[in-house]
């Protein structure tokens, strides 16, 4: 185990490593001067030699690199190049939004889509399961944000029962307009979220529900339902861990591009607005932050998998040998 | 292989009718729409569907139907583009790693599974941020990115078929090891990755969606989908069939290709779906 755990550490340390090299040389490799977009195409020489200066992109690629991830490690983001504010703050004062906006779209998508799934598969012949499963289908197949604007057109123009968008000016300080501010957005991510893991979690309990020990249990006098509660809902712990997790980690992203449909000054706004005005440090930091919650989802998905089910690496050392 | 008419495979029959009919309407659409894309000469601002405009008019006036047309090209050429480049880049890395011995097969997988970690969306968000919003730069990173779950998926069939009987038999009867890779294991692997392929596909258009949603795809004489429910959403109360259209078009593309995905691995594993 801690054999496991250092190994994974380290493959960890390394993957955020490349994560933060691919949002640094990405934005550098490809052509485009980031001095000549903040100046201007009329700018004299002296002044884009001014502003790479004041940017700091005067010097090499490798040494603004090496500044960058040293800045990190102490917590300082860098400023924007845009508005010269420090990124870092800006980040930490939009994260009450964006945080809470995909942590409970996760919430409800989890407790909606476990109990419908195992339903789809064990109705998987009759009308309700087919209905759960036609739906789901559907569900996946429309964009997040086209679920956003018919919530925003039906239940917050034509029936004004939510806000359309934006976030209390106070923030959490009053936490029922910040509750309602949310509420589409977070029912918007959650919906196409549920659709997904419905799919996942049927396949994995049809699967479940068809090996032998089900069998064998109910041959014991087990009832069908109780077979599959006891020895059924165990197995499927670690395959469904391992989905929860991925939808974690979008649960996040989905919150990115649905906070721009209900005009939310979250994390993926900002993102948006770095994007759009080609601000570096802007870019490179959210997107960086982005992926390395995702790897360290991925992490803490891995370890708790060896804890429920230790056979995982005796299998894996099997593998080896 | 055997059919059984009585088990008929609705999922492929559904798909292909669904993504036929997308190909028909981009192709008719080089060719012919109800209007010119920016023919605002009717002057009906927000008007409701109706015989005039099929699909209604957006608030220049302009056919919906017809930027719905076009908009099927659009996403024709992302469906094709970006499983293609995904492919390109995908497979050889896949099969580099299957056969490239034990050091090079596992630090490949990392590299796979560190590039699905990254998501798509935001490596086209980080090209679009230095080249400018255009459908090329969405394509592109969005293949790139595809490209590691192409990967992943032709290295583990790629090693399922390498340790068969008749691929050691070949081997063993003097055939190159290129040889057996194109003759034996891509055939035998193709409709696994073409599976694969159909999911890389309609990631793509939601993410291709998506981008141009937020202005990030391509600009405006190309019509999308995702920027017209972009341009729709301010004007949803007024006329939501704007908003309501397009996303049906993206849901019947999107679900053609998932059915088509399905379809094809109920071929493949006929096994899996007598359990069901």
């Amino acid at each position: 185990m801690i054999r496991f755990l250092v190994r994974r550490l380290i493959l960890l340390l390394l993957s955020a490593f490349a994560a933060a090299s691919i949002c640094f040389f990405f934005l550098r490799i490809l052509p485009g001067d980031a001095a000549l977009n903040l100046t201007g195409m009329e700018a004299s020489d002296e002044q884009i030699a001014h502003a790479r200066a004041v940017l700091g992109i005067d010097k090499p690629l490798i040494v603004q690199y090496g500044v960058w991830v040293s800045g990190i490690l102490h917590g300082d983001f860098g400023c924007s190049y845009l508005t010269k504010l420090p990124v870092g703050a800006e980040i930490v004062r939009r994260l009450p939004v964006t945080l809470p906006l995909s942590f409970f779209a996760f919430i409800i998508a989890s407790a909606v889509s476990v109990p419908l799934g195992i339903l789809a598969a064990v109705k998987r012949k009759n009308a309700v399961g087919i209905g759960i499963s036609a739906v789901s289908a559907v569900g996946v197949a429309v964009p997040s944000f086209w679920i956003g604007i018919i919530l925003v057109w039906i239940a917050a123009l034509r029936f004004r029962i939510f806000p359309a968008g934006g976030f209390p000016r106070e923030g959490w300080a009053d936490p029922v307009a910040a509750l309602r501010s949310l509420a589409l957005p977070v029912i918007t991510v959650s919906t196409v979220m549920t659709a997904g893991l419905i799919r996942y979690v049927r396949s994995v309990a049809i699967d479940v529900f068809s090996q032998d020990y089900i069998r064998t249990a109910r041959s014991l006098g087990y009832t069908a339902f109780r077979a599959r509660i006891r020895h059924g809902l165990r197995n499927m712990a670690v395959p469904l861990l391992t989905v929860l997790g991925i939808e974690f980690t979008s649960s996040l992203l989905g919150a990115v591009v649905i906070e721009n449909v209900f005009a939310l000054p979250g994390l993926g706004s900002f993102l948006l607005q770095g994007v759009r005005s080609r601000d570096f440090p802007v870019v490179q930091n959210v997107i960086f932050l982005i992926t390395l919650f995702v790897l360290v989802v991925g992490f803490c998905i891995d370890v708790l998998q060896r804890v429920i089910d230790p056979l995982i690496g005796r299998r894996e050392a099997n593998d080896e040998n | 292989m055997k059919t059984d008419i009585r088990k008929i495979n609705i999922p492929l029959i559904a798909g292909t009718a669904l993504v036929l009919l997308t190909a028909a309407v981009a192709l008719v659409s080089c060719f012919w729409t109800p209007y010119a894309l920016d023919d605002t000469a009717g002057g009906l601002r927000l008007s409701a569907p109706g015989a005039l405009h099929w699909a209604g008019t957006d608030k220049l006036g302009r056919d919906l139907f017809s930027q719905l047309m076009v908009g099927a090209r659009y996403a024709i050429l992302v469906a094709v583009l970006s499983p293609l480049i995904s492919a390109v880049i995908g497979i050889p890395f896949g099969l580099i790693a299957a056969t490239g011995g034990k050091i090079l097969d596992e630090s490949l997988s990392y590299l796979f599974d560190a590039m699905i970690a990254f998501p798509a969306i935001l490596l086209a968000m980080l090209v679009v941020t230095v080249q400018g919003a255009s459908m090329s730069s969405a394509i592109l990173a969005i293949g790139f990115s595809s490209s590691a779950a192409v990967a992943r998926v032709t290295r583990v069939n790629a090693l399922h078929v390498l340790a068969t009987d008749y691929v050691r038999a070949a081997r063993a009867s003097g055939v190159s090891r290129p040889a057996v890779l194109f003759r034996h294991v891509l055939p035998n692997i193709s409709p696994m990755l073409f599976v694969q392929l159909t999911l890389v596909a309609s990631g793509a258009i939601l993410a291709e969606a998506s981008l141009s949603y937020l202005g990030l795809g391509s600009p405006p004489p190309q019509a999308s989908w995702g920027r017209m429910l972009m341009e729709a959403q301010s004007s949803v109360l007024t006329a939501p069939w704007g908003a309501v259209i397009p996303g049906c078009a993206i849901a019947v593309f999107v679900l053609g290709l998932n059915f088509l995905g399905d379809g094809i691995r109920e071929i493949i594993d006929p096994e899996e779906e007598m359990n069901e």
